[in-house]
This record gives structure tokens, sequence and C-alpha cells, in this order.
């Protein structure tokens, strides 16, 4: 039988994430887990260790967990460390935490030390992109590249490094075209679609997650029949949705989700590192100084409110759901300045407030179909 | 009947030139229908009990013998409520927060505000000029502002809604109830009776905390008047006037606040029916039989 | 129960010095007034970016933090929380900044100082000064401000510390972290000679840093003291006795009271003179305290429970500086303090790097020494669902006093929202976790 390809692959990679990392074990490599996006996978990937993105399990309750944390900080976090606590990710050699949050700088040591794991490191990162900070991050990732090269036995040359980042590269222009395919109405690919090719490159390697786009590219660019026609644009915005229940239920009510500013989503991708002749000053500018996220201090106005709505436009939404999970400061200090600015840009917006599981499926389906009635 | 009055296939009585139309609104706590054919034709509210996608097709049975109907004669049929998605008669789904809108307005042209307190969950809907439906806001995460809060302590205190919301008006001094958790509201209410308060001043006080829980929620849409107040909570005098209190104006109220979701259902299944018929599209769901659900959303 | 049914609701201290804390430190309990002189710029400020700067360029100081603190105490925090709830802010934020963020919707609605804010308000700010230390609501707070309330320059500076598995031994890692404490309190100065058109004198500013010092080493000695049995001061003073070293540190007035503090305390153990006659039970606090209720201390004590020391507000051993660089003996006080909370056990508070010394809470090993040189017999967590920076890692801690058979009793509500306290509650819980601790006692002995 033949492998699957394009959107098959991705859908088949989506339900087992962590299939292929396995496989590259098997092959005697190494895996290393990381949480969020500061510390860069391509240094990671520069020293032949494949970077798996750890995803969190909607349909898993949180046991163990508590055992070692509080009830309360990020849901997703929780759920995380739950599942390492079960044996879900004991296939990694390691794990890598950086300082997105307060919450991820807090666990870092109850987890390592509960846990742990054979090999964890943690990337710190400062909170204003102020001159002397991002000297800080360059030499963060300095530290990091000499801890991966102790820890894989591979030397990362500045060429190497180059090189990875132009793969890692061509994979963001890739996921530009894919989102480019849905700026027309109806979009030539779904929300859920284009979830789980995202989520099925959070576990392969960079090469393999391009060719993955080329098929999926291809295949919906040929498609001869349109998706159905529906009354409501949205976009996404807000903290790390890596599973498609969310986006499903849209779909189901008369919605596309045609854009977002997630974690896994734009915020990963809209922009190259941009090649350095030293390399780590191009990740220093896409990984920290440019990298448009809630926690980071830009000032007054946040630095990011005109590019949210802009991008908004470009992609013609006409509605705006902010999904924020409980707990999560950066996004809850910020939510009435967005939803303002987004009201006088002329994008109506909805707040869901979840832990992560959509534990009370019925009221966020309630809600968000009440948008899309209001919308239409 | 040879009479030469218009007669239904059950031979009841049919008003002339009017497609009939049914809403149905499935609470959490009642289920509410309304049959609708150039005015309202019948009501009927009972209980949504455990196995709601068993009843919901009883309760429309019941409204349609009321008006001498049979399930044939509904042109459209739209659900609405918490179990909107179990009602496999339906030719449609609409939130009740659209539903409520549209019934509202019907009742009261000109209304901006819509204040819903339910059995489990509340809300607040904001109309612009036009009627149409332009911000709401929820609680459905917790049970304070809700009328599972005054039933826990009606309950408690051995009382009846009605009497609860009653006795609050005879507050001389109501005592002041801090806790935004029903449970701990409740303790603060046993330990003031405790304490010696009088009944009617810690029921004021309870009144007023509620109240002030649902303008809290509310606060996203902007309140403006007119307000009207719906659902279950709109029959309780003491939380009426304890929002009227706090909003500085009296608030609306429907002769009947539970089928308001029911009423806009219905007057929305014509809007569909009427555009389905203007397109040319199919105007109801095909051999749709009034019966249980069989499967579960 | 609402909060004026609370017993615990007024703290009463044992301490003359505590009590008589507004002789010694007048100008900050003042504050209102000394603003209001012609050409005093009034600086908003937090914890975390060092008392001693504002002091070097004559700074009037308000801390919507402290304000937090008093509108808790004067239980009008609960109506400022729903208002800035009603603005949009959700209550799974700080306590403090909702409180802030009240008061100052209500000023915009009015137009002028809300009439329940106590001490007149929080004044007109030139500037606010915020930090990225502890906790990111605290630079998220004055980003927030900045941008939805008041249109004034707002300065967040960002010192970093290292996780716990950093070498702090290693040259370059310490060489790493002090560029930035350095760089980010450069920037700092920079940022107040622009507001307020001085420049920083460096004669001044060495003089306010030896205070500084000098007020630490007192009031290091007031905690060292409290080890004697019977315990000399309680945490109904210590709540308050942090004041100056939080707030005013390098001040004159510092030194004075923590010398008097510490000649009170000393004689108390000089004579064997406790805060209650009798102990039954000693513990350390973890966590904020409820602002609102600082009388739980009191009824702890009448159930024979006495609190001996705190981990939150730390201050920490002292470390011996030169100040020939002022602002270089700054970085070595922020990196040597800040190595020795590392060791102490820094897994659960990583923010040891504090120019203010400050630290949330210490780690594990720090508070298992504690017990034997405290003679302590168990610990009070208080768990503030809306300051996560605070309470996370107290069931670490919890697990690691387990190890070693002492019991640690972590209790729920919030340090300014009284919403979240429930008086039958906790008095049920206190009595509960004694009936443990006695069963731990007769085991260990």
């Amino acid at each position: 039988m033949d492998a699957p390809r394009g959107l098959a692959r991705a859908a088949e990679l989506y339900k087992q994430k962590d299939k292929r990392a396995k496989e590259w074990k098997a092959q005697g490599k190494k895996v290393l887990g990381y949480l969020c996006l500061f510390a860069p996978p391509e240094i990671m990937a520069a020293a032949e260790v494949l970077p798996y993105r750890l995803r969190g399990d909607l349909k898993e309750p949180v046991t163990k967990a508590y055992e070692f944390v509080e009830p309360f900080g990020c849901p997703y976090v929780r759920n995380l460390f739950d599942q390492d606590l079960k044996g879900k990710f004991d296939f990694l050699d390691g794990l890598i935490m950086s300082h997105s949050c307060d919450m991820v700088q807090r666990i870092y040591g109850i987890w390592t030390l509960n846990k742990k794991p054979a090999f964890h490191y943690f990337v710190n990162v400062p909170h204003t992109p102020a001159p002397w900070s991002q000297e800080f991050f360059k030499r963060e990732m300095v530290f990091f590249r000499e801890k991966i090269e102790n820890f894989s036995g591979n030397k990362i040359s500045d060429d190497q490094l180059q090189k990875t980042i132009a793969e890692y590269n061509r994979c963001r222009a890739l996921l530009r075209k894919l989102y480019s395919l849905r700026k027309v109405d109806p979009p030539l690919v779904s929300g859920t679609e284009t979830l789980q090719v995202l989520v099925a490159g959070m576990g392969i390697p960079a090469e393999e997650f391009n060719g993955l786009l080329q098929e999926v590219i291809e295949e919906i660019s040929a498609r001869s029949q349109q998706l159905a026609q529906k009354t409501t644009r949205l976009m996404l915005y807000g903290s790390v949705c890596d599973d498609f229940s969310l986006i499903q239920l849209a779909e189901e009510n008369n919605a596309n989700v045609v854009i977002d500013d997630t974690c896994i989503g734009t915020r990963s991708f809209m922009q190259d590192v941009p090649e350095t002749a030293d390399p780590l000053d191009g990740l220093v500018s896409a990984y920290f100084t440019s990298f448009l996220c809630p926690r980071t201090d830009r000032g007054a106005e946040g630095g990011r409110l005109q590019y949210i709505a802009d991008l908004a436009k470009e992609y013609k939404a006409n509605g705006v759901v902010m999904y924020i999970y409980s707990y999560c400061d950066p996004h809850k200090f910020d939510a009435p300045d967005v939803k303002d600015f987004l009201k006088k840009e002329g994008l109506p917006s909805l707040i869901i407030d979840d832990d992560y599981t959509l534990t009370n499926l019925a009221a966020i389906r309630t809600r968000i179909q009440a948008f899309v009635e209001l919308l239409g | 009947m040879g009479d030469g009055k218009d007669r239904n296939s059950q031979g009841g009585e049919k008003p002339r030139e009017q497609a009939i139309f049914a809403g149905v609104d499935i609470g959490s706590t009642m289920t509410k229908v309304v049959i609708w054919g150039g005015n309202v034709l019948s009501t009927f509210i009972g209980p949504t009990g455990a196995e709601y996608r068993l009843l919901a097709h009883q309760v429309v049975q019941d409204a349609l013998r009321r008006a001498h109907l049979s399930f044939e004669d509904l042109a459209y049929v739209i659900s609405t409520g918490y179990g909107r998605m179990n009602v496999p008669f339906a030719d449609g789904q609409i939130t009740e927060v659209t539903c409520h809108a549209q019934g509202v307005f019907h009742l009261f042209p000109g209304t901006r505000t819509i204040i819903d307190i339910g059995g489990q969950d509340s809300k607040a809907i904001k109309l612009n000029a036009e009627g149409k439906m332009a911000n709401f806001a929820m609680n459905d995460k917790c049970a304070a502002g809700t009328g599972r809060f005054l039933e826990a302590i009606a309950e408690t205190l051995a009382l009846d809604l009605k009497e609860l919301g009653e006795l609050s008006l005879k507050a001389g001094t109501p005592v002041k109830i801090s806790s935004i958790c029903t449970v701990f509201a409740e303790q603060e209410v046993v330990g003031h009776l405790a304490d010696g308060k009088r009944l009617e001043d810690v029921l004021g006080g309870l009144h007023e905390a509620f109240a002030s829980r649902i303008q809290s929620m509310a606060v996203p849409v902007k309140i403006e008047a007119p307000v009207v107040l719906t659902g279950g909570g709109a029959k309780n005098i003491g939380l009426r006037r304890a929002l009227e209190r706090r909003l500085g104006y009296e608030l609306l109220i429907p002769p009947e606040p539970l089928i308001t979701g029911a009423l806009g259902a219905a007057l929305l299944a014509k809007e569909r029916w009427k555009k389905a018929v203007a397109q040319g599209l199919p105007l109801n769901k095909e051999k749709r039989k009034l019966e249980a659900a069989k499967f579960y959303h | 129960m609402s909060q004026v049914h609370s017993e615990m609701s007024r703290a009463i201290k044992s301490t003359q010095t505590v009590r008589n804390i507004k002789k010694f430190i007048p100008g900050f309990y003042d504050r209102a007034q000394r603003r209001k002189i012609p050409g005093t710029q009034l600086v908003w400020n937090m914890l975390g970016t060092g008392a001693e700067i504002l002091r070097a360029f004559d700074l009037v100081g308000e801390w919507p933090e402290n304000y937090g603190t008093l509108c808790a105490a004067q239980q009008v925090a609960m109506g400022f929380c729903e208002e800035a709830e009603a603005e949009g802010y959700n209550n799974d934020l700080c306590s403090y900044v909702r409180n802030s963020f009240g008061y100052l919707r209500r000023c915009r609605d009015l137009e002028a100082v809300p009439p329940e804010a106590p001490l007149g308000g929080m004044g007109n700010p030139s500037f606010l000064l915020g930090s990225g230390l502890i906790c990111e609501p605290r630079f998220k707070w004055f980003q927030a401000i900045g941008t939805h309330f008041l249109k004034v320059p707002v300065f967040n500076d960002d010192p970093m510390s290292p996780p716990h598995d950093a070498d702090v031994e290693d040259p370059r890692i310490a060489e790493h972290y002090k560029a930035q404490i350095r760089a980010t309190l450069r920037a700092q100065i920079t940022f107040l000679e622009e507001q307020t058109g001085k420049k920083l004198d460096m004669g001044r500013f060495r003089e306010i840093m030896k205070n500084s010092q000098e007020a630490i080493k007192y009031w290091y000695q007031v905690l060292e003291l409290r080890k004697a049995v019977p315990c000399p001061m309680g945490s109904e003073d210590y709540f308050t006795a942090i004041i100056p070293f939080l707030y005013l540190a390098g001040e004159p007035e510092a030194v004075d009271f923590y010398k008097a503090l510490y000649e009170e305390i000393k004689d108390r153990v000089d004579r064997g003179i406790g805060v209650i006659p009798e102990e039954k039970y000693r513990f350390v606090w973890l966590g904020i305290p409820p602002w609102f209720n600082l009388g739980l201390f009191n009824y702890l004590q009448k159930l024979g429970a006495m609190v001996c020391i705190e981990s939150t507000y730390y201050v920490g051993e002292p470390v011996e500086l030169d100040l020939t660089d002022p602002v270089e003996g700054w970085v070595e006080r922020t990196w040597k303090t800040g190595k020795i909370k590392h060791k102490n056990g820094s897994e659960v508070n990583p923010d040891v790097c504090n120019p203010g010394v400050f630290n949330p809470g210490v780690g594990g090993e720090l508070i298992k020494r504690w017990v034997s040189e405290y003679h302590l017999d168990g610990a009070i967590a208080h768990r503030t669902r809306s300051c996560r920076a605070t309470s996370m890692g107290q069931l670490q801690v919890k697990n690691k006093l387990a190890e070693i058979g002492v019991p640690l009793l972590i209790f729920e509500s919030d340090m300014v929202d009284p919403r979240a306290w429930s008086d039958a509650q906790i008095k049920k819980q206190f009595e509960e976790f004694l009936e443990i601790v006695d069963t731990h006692k007769k085991n260990r002995f």
C-alpha cells in the first residue's frame, strides 16, 4: 500500500505525532522535546537532533501533576507536565524549556526535579527587547549552542547553522504559501486541515516537512471542488492551539477560520530568520527582538495592535475569536486593548476563556454560534 | 366539515393564508414551545428533565394538540437553547441569544438590552436600533447569578422562590453579602441568621448581591434602556426591584417571561422559510418525523 | 463571610517600635501631602527596581501594590476589583493590579479622585518606573496603564535571574547576568535623569547605599533573633516592619527604625519575653498575607501558634560591598544575594536577583534549615490564586518538608480581594492543621 501523502499524511501525523520521532530514535539518533519558541529548533537540528515540540492532550485529564504543582497557572503547561509524569514523553532524550512566561519559568524547577529527565536546559529570555537585552539573548544563544554541541557530540559550525536556517526558512515560505490559499472566499483549505498540517510539522525533520508542505500545496491547488460557502471568516487569536476541536466547532457553524495569530500558527513563520553573517544574530532577531508575543514588553500600545488588525484584514476576516487560557497573564492584560483596537478597526471579537480542554463544549459552541449569527 | 371554514388535517380551524411555524427552546431546566401562525397559536412549557432528547418531541406534540394542529402542518421548525443540537425534527438551530433578541424585540419594539436569568445560566444581549443582536455576554460557568443560586438558598431556608423574592422587599437595612461564590454566600446567609439578623434584611442583601452579579456579567454589553428582563429570574420580584434600583429605572417584563426564546425561534423559523421560498431552496428537512433523538451530539 | 464579620480583620502588634512606625517614617504615611509641594515629581513605582534609586533622585513615590494593601485594610479593594472587571480585566489577574485599575477607572469616570480612595488617592504620576523582575504581571501592569489609562512615560527595568540548574560559580555565567543587571540599571538611571532633568549624584548615591546596607544589617539581625524561644516578634509586626526596607531603603529613617527595632527585640530576647507566654506550635509562613485580615496571626496566637519567620520578603544574609562605584556595588549586591538564594533552592522562585533584595519566596533547602534553626513544628502557606508568582511552588516546599516529617498547611484566599475569604472554612482548616501538627510532634520526639 502506498504511504499516505499530502493532507492524508498530515492527518496521520496529527493522530500519531510521535511516530516519526520514535523512528528517528530507532536509528540511534537523538530527540529533544521543547516547549514554546524561544529556544530555536534550528540550533538543535543543526546538531542532527530532532526538535520535537511538545503537544497537549485535550482528552487526558490532569491528575499526577497535582502531586507536584498547584492547580492553577497555564493549563496547557500543566497538561504537558502531567503527560511527562505519565510517561508519554519518555522517548525523548531531554527537555528544553525557555523563559517564555512565568508559568514555564516557575515549573521548570518543579518539572525537572520531580520527573528528572536525562538532559534538560533552560534558555533565558529577557522581557524587554532593549539593546542590552538583545545582547543578553545573543549570549544565551552562544550558551545554548555549546550545550547542544556537548549533548549531541556534534559541532554546530556557522556554516551548518546557516544551512539549517535556510531549510527552516524554506518551511516558513511554504507555510506562508499555504496560508495564502486561504485568502480567497471560500478558502481552498479549511482551518481544520491547516491545523493538522501545522501539528504534523511539530515532530518531523524540516526537510520532510518541506516535502509534506509541497505535497499539500499541490493537492489543494488542484482541488476541483470548493469548500462550502459560509457567512463568516474568522481569525483565531491568542494562546497555543494545537488541537482542531475549537476550529472544527467554528467550521461546523457557518464560519471558516482563515487566519490566526497563535503560537504554532503564524507567530512561528510569518517572518523568516534573517540570514546574517553570524547566524546567531538572525536567530536573536527572529526569536526575540521581532517575535510578537504578548509576553514581551513593547511599551504602551504593546506594539502589536496594528499588526493584528492588519493581518485580519489581509485575510478578509470579519470577526476575531480571542482564545485565551485561564490564568494567562500576558494575554489577559492585553485583551481589553486588543478588543478595543479591533473594534475601532471594524472587527468585532469574542473572548473565549478556556482551560485548554474545552470541557464546557456546549457553552463554547453557543458563544461561537451566537458570534457567527451576530456577524451574519 | 363542510362549514366553509378552512380546516387542518385534524379538523381544527386553520387561520387563513398563514403558514405555521414552531420554535422549540430546550433549556437546561424547562422546555418551551411556541406555535406561530400570524400570532401565537399556542405555547407549552414543561420540565426538560434528564433526558430531554427523549422528551422534546412530546412537548411539541402537546403544543400542537392545544392548537389543534399536527406536525405536518408545520412549515418550518427552529430549535434553540441548551439542547438545540438534539432535536432531529428541527429544520435548523439558532442560539438562544439570537432567538431571545428576536422574541423580545417583537414584544417590546425599541428594546435595547435584554437580561435573561435562567436556571443554570444568565445572559445579557444588546440590540441595535433595528432590533438586531449587537453584542452579548454570558455567565454559564458558575451558579452565582443564575436561578440555581436562589434555588439553593431557598432550599436551605425551606422557602419557595416566590416567597424569597417577596420577603426581600420587606428589608429594612439589607445585610451586605460579599461572596461571589454560591457556597460561600450560603454560608454568609446562614451565619447572619444565626447572628439574629432579620430574615427580610438578609434576603434583601442576598438579592442585592445577585443583582450585583448580574450587572457585572452585563457590563461588557453596556446596558442601555429600555431593558427587558426575561427567564425564570424575571418572576422574582425581589430581583427585579434590586436590579431596577441599581440601574435607576424600571425594567420591562413580558407577560410570560419564559417563552421569549421559543417565540423568537418561531419568528426566525418564518424568516428562514420565507427566504427559502424566495430562493427556491428546500423548505424543510425531508422526511422529518416528530420523534425522539436517537443520537447524541 | 463578609470581611467586616471577621474577627481577624484587625492586627494587634506587639512591639513598640512597629506600633510607632509612623513616627519613624512620617514621609511615607504623609506622602499624599508631599506630592502636593510645587515642583515635586511623583513616580509610580513597584518592588523590583530598588528603593535607593528613587531616594537618589529625590523622587516622591507611590506604589500601586502597596496601595492595594491599604485599600484591602480599609475594605475598599473589593469595589475597585469589581470596577476593573467591568473594564474587561479578568479576575484571574493579580488583585493588586485589579485594585489599581478599578481605582483608575473610577478616577476617569468621575474625573476626580474617588471619595472612597484612601490617602486621597495615588496622585498624578509624571512617569511610571516598573520592573520585569519577580513576575510578569509587573511589567504588563505599567505597560497596560500606559496604554489604557495614563499617557505618561513608562520604563520597566529587566534584570534576569539564572534557572536552578545554572552554574552560578562559572565566571562566564556570572558576567552574563551581571552585564544585564548593570545595563538595565544604567538604563533606569538614564531614564530618571531624562525625566527629572537631574544628573545622578554618585556621592549621594553612595551614602544612600551605605544607609541601605546598615538598615539591612539591623533588619537581618532582628530576623535572626526570632530564633529565640519564646519568639520575640510575630508576623503581625513583620508585615509592617518590612515597609522601610522595601520602599525606603537608603533613608536614614529606615536605619533608625531598624536599629530601634533591633534594640527592642534584643532586649526582649535577653529578658526571655515572647509575644505569647506559651508557644504550643512554632511555624514558618509562606506567601503574601491576606492584607485585609492580618489579625489572623493574633487568632493563631490565641490557639498557641506562633509564626516565627516568613519566607516572603525575606531579606537574606547581608553581603559586604565595595561602594567605591555605587552602581557596580549595586550590581555586586544583586548578584551576590542572588547566588546565596540560588544555593538555598531557587527551583520554584528563580527571581532571586533583585536590586531591592526582595524575594517572593525562598527555596526548599533554606526552609528545611529553618526548621531546626527556628525550632519549627510546621509551616502555613497562603495560596493566593491571583498571585501565582508567590504561591506556585508551595506544594514543592510541602513535599520537601514531608521528607523530614514536617507538615505544611495550604489554605486559600487572596491578598487583597476579600471575596475569596471564608472565615468558617479557614478557621476549620487551622484547627485541623494544629491537630495534625500535634500528631507529627509526637512522632518526631
